[in-house]
């Protein structure tokens, strides 16, 4: 990449701003900088959009991991259906295109320093802070439930091990077995992603242990894509899944993970494999930066997804209070391509603008079998707003030809925000 | 600082069409070399047929017919 500024120019401007002993404006700055917290959907499509629009700003994202494990897709990795390996992503094409990266965690944030610290003690210094840290789970809402339950009764809302974990004990569980999904109160990360992985663990137990069944114990009533899943569900397994909602004490409020118990208010069930999805809420630097709100989760600015409680910073993804866009990969993605071309346009002296965003989120309900849910936004108000009449569901009671056609669509989605991304 | 069109409200409403159309790709079309008046006529149509099947059906039906200009005249011009 030609177009960034060289070192020695980078250094000539710090110099001519020391020298001067005044700190410039960050909108006369020839190269501001822009520090990013977490390479997942949201920070890496924001620095490298950056790379893409803005070429004179400095770009440094601050990852600890090696590289990122997509959780999109996922289900059908837990279904047997696809290899972990299609799920990870190296940080190498963000290095290629410009960004600096630093393998770290961010440890603290000094607002009035404009500083990041991280766990080895970097210091970096922004202009614009972008976080964009994921979700962190709420480890005391389930008695019982902590990070060592979590070997015996996986999460598998993060990617990665835990993933492999509710896999393998999948595989390792006799026919005949039960499965239990515990779905937390909303909001979580991919609302229909509890009712797609019970449909692709159920296409596993249909295909190789058909006397097995599927409970999902749910804290919500209703749920995305619910006549969709539902039809599917009856169609494509029937007997196989039984869902407890929320209004018949579907919520686990403990659990004992050696035995794999679970209980709700009234029942108590032993299962054979357990996946237990706790509550969620931002991301843990989201606290450390005061950015967070009481809900646990980070108020924006609709329009730049600045923090409202901290000038400077803008958070995007999971972290965020965005609704009624969801927190999605495809949510993360865009908000991140906006934010970066919001902050180029103030770093440029220039007024942020308001837009129409969207998102859709496909969910499979066999591999072969997939629909979708979409929405458009405006966000000219004070918060994001449907635009009435538009987005929904798939039909309902489709020919299986569309839910190929969606499955494969699912495919190609996959392959460009994993490369708008990545690279 | 002069302003690139990368940084233009088109360029922002158009944000959204790139995660989802990548040239190469089969399922979902490779929307690049359409002209702007043949990718304004291809988002119109979407919009009036509210009843169609498709996603972007479901998409275009959120847009006014300004912002479809826009997002053809940006997109349009990108692919020539
Ligand atoms: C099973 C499952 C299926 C899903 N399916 C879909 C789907 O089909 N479609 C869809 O659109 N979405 C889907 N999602 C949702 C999607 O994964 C998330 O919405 C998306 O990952 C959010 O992006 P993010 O950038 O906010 O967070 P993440 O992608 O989680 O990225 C956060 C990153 O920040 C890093 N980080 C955290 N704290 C720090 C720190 N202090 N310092 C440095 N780095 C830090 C983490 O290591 C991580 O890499 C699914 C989720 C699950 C669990
Ligand atoms: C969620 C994925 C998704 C998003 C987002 C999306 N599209 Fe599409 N697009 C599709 C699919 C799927 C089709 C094929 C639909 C069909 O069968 O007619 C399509 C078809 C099209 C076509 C017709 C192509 C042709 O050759 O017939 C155009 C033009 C187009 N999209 C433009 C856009 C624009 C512009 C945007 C952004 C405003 C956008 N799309 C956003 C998935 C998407």
């Amino acid at each position: 990449m030609n177009e960034t500024p060289d070192r020695r120019t980078v250094l000539a401007g710090l110099a001519a701003t020391t020298s001067l002993g005044i700190a410039a404006p960050a909108l006369a700055k020839s190269s501001p900088n822009v520090v990013i917290v977490g390479g997942g959907f949201g920070g890496a499509s924001a620095a490298m959009q950056f790379r893409k629009i803005a070429p004179n700003i400095k770009v440094t994202l601050i990852e600890p991991s090696s590289a990122y494990t997509a959780c999109p897709f996922s289900n059908l990795v837990i279904g047997g259906s696809r290899n972990i390996s299609l799920q990870t992503f190296a940080y190498s094409g963000l290095k290629a295109a410009g960004v600096k990266l630093i393998q770290d965690y961010a440890k603290q944030i000094d607002p009035d320093t404009k500083t990041v610290t991280s766990r080895d003690g970097i210091s970096l210094t922004y202009d614009r802070l972008i976080l964009s840290p994921g979700i962190d789970f709420i480890w005391d809402a389930i008695e019982g439930f902590d990070e060592t339950a979590a070997q015996n009764m996986p999460h598998a809302w993060k990617a990665g091990l835990q993933t492999e974990l509710l896999a393998q004990q999948l595989q390792a569980m006799e026919d005949g077995g039960v499965v239990a999904i515990s779905v937390p109160p909303p909001p979580f990360r991919c609302p229909p992603g509890p009712y797609e992985r019970a449909s692709l663990i159920a296409d596993y137990l249909k295909r190789h242990k058909p006397r097995s069944k599927l409970v999902i114990l749910d804290s919500q009533d209703r749920f995305s894509k619910q006549p969709l899943f539902e039809a599917a569900w009856r169609d494509l397994y029937p007997g196989i899944i039984e869902r407890m909602p929320g209004s018949e004490s579907g919520q686990v409020i403990r659990v004992e993970s050696k035995t794999r118990k679970l209980f709700t208010d009234f029942d108590e069930l032993s299962v054979d494999v357990a996946n237990v999805i706790p509550p969620q809420k931002a991301g843990k630097i989201a606290h450390i930066a005061a950015v967070a709100n009481a809900t646990g989760w980070c108020p924006v600015n609709a329009v730049t997804f600045e923090s409202t409680l901290a000038p400077n910073v803008h958070v995007i993804g999971d972290a965020t209070i965005a609704s009624p866009m969801p927190k999605s990969a495809f949510s993360a993605n865009l908000q991140g391509k906006i934010c970066a071309a919001q902050i180029a346009r103030i770093l440029a002296g220039q007024p942020p603008i308001a837009t129409t965003l969207s998102n859709t989120c496909y969910s499979y309900a066999a591999p072969d079998y997939a629909f979708s849910v979409s929405g458009v936004y405006h966000n000219d108000g004070a918060a994001f707003q449907s635009v009435p009449g538009a987005g929904g569901t798939s039909p309902i009671g489709a020919e299986a030809s569309l839910r190929l056609a969606e499955a494969r669509q699912a495919e190609d989605w996959f392959k460009t925000i994993t490369r708008e991304a990545f690279g | 600082m002069p302003l690139d069109a990368s940084l233009s409200t088109a360029a922002l409403l158009s944000a959204s069409c790139s995660g989802c159309h990548l040239a190469g790709n089969a399922a979902i079309p490779d929307i690049r070399g359409l002209s702007p008046d043949a990718m304004f006529t291809a988002l119109s149509d979407y919009k009036i047929d509210t009843d169609g099947p498709t996603i972007m059906h479901r998409l275009m039906a959120g847009y006014s017919d300004p912002e479809l200009r826009a997002i053809a005249d940006y997109l349009g011009a990108q692919g020539e």
